[in-house]
């Protein structure tokens, strides 16, 4: 039966050919995108995670409120014995502890927000991996006034190694306050909301500079198991002082919502483009049956039953679906190799656009997986099956009188 | 010992809305071991007829019985494996599978039979072509061999597995007058081996010479039946 079903399918070389070429673009079009898409997804979660909102942060009821402002008259105190007790917790990888802060800088006489951090470079090193993203100088040291700034904000700022940031602005008691920072470096993150506008400093210089003592703006999380975050932050927010809260990333709207969003509309994409790959499979697979009218009218009449006429059917078209998801396999995981060392670089569209809030990177790599091309390969040998279904049940339907037609 | 026999059977066909008679009461007894001939001008009923004997389609009315089944009674499955098991047929246009060798084609019925292994198989297949002369040609497809050879693949395909009675439809149609009388002296001569029935229809008066019983159909009638 299936030495017959293959013959069957290299029969007409030439449309099953063109049919398993759409067949295997099909399949390759959806692994590269899946690979790449998901890429952009984890790469887009993993900006606003580390950059950011981690997979929990620990805030001021007041904070949390009026975010956008920075307040820093709703802070974080004694953060140092909360750390250690998050420290305990099995579920948490990391906690520490940071400072955000606003300034205004004068860039050829336009005032321009800057966004300042104050955390802790050795504690850190894990979640921003800092000193590899330095594109010169190195990362400050704890407890002096030195600071690094992104690249975007330096050419802005005409910054170099070596030249002496100054920052002035209001501390947490309304004041006016400032300090001279010594660029030690200039980073790199490739995210370029960040990049743009953000310098980092030690946090003791930052809460020296606000007049923070003992207090933070946040203390931030990350955990083995981010999917939970949710579950995890509501047994944290049981445990801590009055006026404090625990936020989950997923409480972002806008990362939540592009996270679902996007695996729902890349779902309908992928089933989109192998559906209209499964209508070629459909449209030759009945061609091949009304060809074969007089041929499959004799093989019933010597015997053969609906059911196996119509497994036969689905034989031919299941073969030539392997055989073409096969190739589409290959050049889809050749490609997806392709976009996830060698990546896609938007730097040049990003110097269109100086200010966007996404932490969008520029240069974006696909997540390289065996179980997406796995699962490419079966979708396509799936649909290639499901499409022979309906010229399968003609071909059983046909009546073995038509054997005995003439020809 | 009765092979195939038909009681007051009527077969229409509905054309449109009409009902066109194909065969209009037909009585007739095929005894193991004849080579009958079933002849007639197209149109009078001769596919019909062998339709009803090879259990592709049912009777409007009236009864046909193969072996001991009512045809009637079964159900597609069942027609199935009563044509798969009683009934051997050779097609006007050889009707072989053009994908497989002529090795293939023989060893297809027996595959669907179920009952032989690979071995039991090749050893009916090859016996079978030497029966009809090809035993040489095994491995040929059906586009490397001549009209007549193709007909001696469809005769051994149809008697490989030993059936009751074997249906020929206008077997020399398509081919030449020379290979067609070879092919009917092969048939005749597969008849007195083997002892096997076959159930001919043709409108050539010369294929006609050969039958032992002649069944002459006019209007969906039998005109005449006469044993040579």
């Amino acid at each position: 039966m299936f030495k017959l079903a293959l013959r069957n399918v290299l029969r007409n070389k030439r449309r099953s050919f063109l049919t398993g070429l759409s067949i295997a673009f099909a399949v390759m079009v959806v692994i590269f995108l899946w690979t790449f898409v998901s890429g952009i997804v984890s790469s887009l979660f993993s900006n606003y995670v580390t950059g950011s909102i981690g997979h929990i942060r620990i805030l001021n009821s007041d904070y949390l409120k009026r975010e956008t402002m920075l307040p820093l008259s709703a802070t974080v105190p004694d953060y140092q014995r909360l750390i250690a007790t998050l420290e305990q917790d099995r579920s948490v990888k990391l906690a520490t502890s940071r400072i955000k802060f606003g300034v205004l800088m004068d860039i050829k006489g336009k005032n321009k927000p800057v966004l300042g951090i104050g955390l802790d470079p050795q504690r850190e090193e894990t979640v921003l991996d800092l000193s590899q993203k330095m594109i010169s100088g190195k990362v400050f040291t704890a407890g002096t006034s030195e600071t690094i700034v992104g690249a975007g904000l330096a050419k802005e700022l005409g910054l170099k190694t070596g030249d002496t940031l100054t920052v002035i602005t209001e501390s947490a008691h309304g004041s006016l306050s400032g300090l001279n920072l010594k660029i030690t470096g200039i980073f790199s993150l490739g995210v370029a909301s960040i990049d743009n506008r953000t310098f980092f400093l030690s946090l003791d210089q930052a809460q020296q500079l606000l007049d923070l003592n003992g207090r933070v703006t946040e203390i931030f999380i990350l955990i083995e198991y981010p999917d939970q975050a949710v579950k995890v932050a509501a047994e944290i927010g049981k445990k801590l002082p009055p006026g404090l809260t625990a936020i989950p990333w997923q409480a972002n709207g806008f990362l939540y919502f592009m996270m679902s969003i996007m695996k729902k509309i890349y779902g309908a994409i992928y089933a989109f483009i192998l559906v209209l790959a499964s209508f070629t499979i459909l449209n030759t697979m009945f061609m091949a049956v009304m060809e074969r009218t007089k041929e499959i009218g004799m093989m019933k009449a010597l015997g053969m039953k609906d059911g196996e006429i119509s497994w036969l059917i689905t034989l031919e078209a299941m073969i030539l679906g392997i055989m073409a998801s096969f190739v589409g396999a290959i050049a889809g995981s050749l490609l997806a190799y392709y976009v996830s060392t060698a990546g896609i670089d938007y730097t040049a569209a990003f110097k269109q656009i100086k200010d966007v809030e996404i932490p969008l990177s520029y240069i974006y790599r696909g997540e390289f997986s065996w179980l997406t091309i796995l699962v490419g390969f079966l979708l396509g040998v799936l649909m290639a099956t499901l499409a022979a279904i309906p010229p399968a049940r003609r071909a059983a339907k046909m009546e073995p009188t038509e054997a005995m037609k003439a020809a | 010992m009765t092979v195939v026999k038909m009681e007051n059977t009527i077969k229409n066909y509905k054309v449109g809305k009409v009902e066109v008679p194909a065969l209009r009461g037909i009585n007739l007894v095929i005894e193991k071991g004849e080579f009958a001939a079933i002849a007639g001008p197209s149109g009078s009923g001769k596919t019909t007829m062998l339709n009803l004997f090879g259990c592709l389609d049912k009777p409007t009315a009236g009864k046909v019985f193969i072996e001991d089944h009512d045809v009637i009674t079964l159900k597609p499955d069942q027609l199935a494996d009563v044509r798969n098991e009683h009934i051997g047929f050779i097609f006007q246009s050889f009707n072989l599978i053009p994908v497989l060798t002529a090795f293939e084609n023989v060893e297809f019925p027996l595959i669907l039979l179920k009952k032989d292994g690979p071995r039991a198989r090749r050893k009916k297949v090859m016996d079978m072509l030497a029966n009809v002369g090809i035993a040489d040609l095994a491995s040929r497809r059906p586009s490397e061999m001549s009209g007549g050879q193709q007909q001696r693949v469809a005769i051994a395909r149809a008697l490989v597995k030993n059936p009751d009675y074997v249906l020929a439809d206008e077997p020399t149609a398509n081919i030449d007058t020379k290979t067609g009388n070879e092919i009917l002296s092969l048939m005749q001569e597969m008849n007195k081996k083997l002892g096997t029935t076959f159930i001919f229809s043709t409108h050539d008066p010369r294929v006609m010479e050969h039958a032992r019983r002649l069944i002459s159909i006019r209007d969906g009638l039998i005109e005449s039946d006469q044993r040579l």
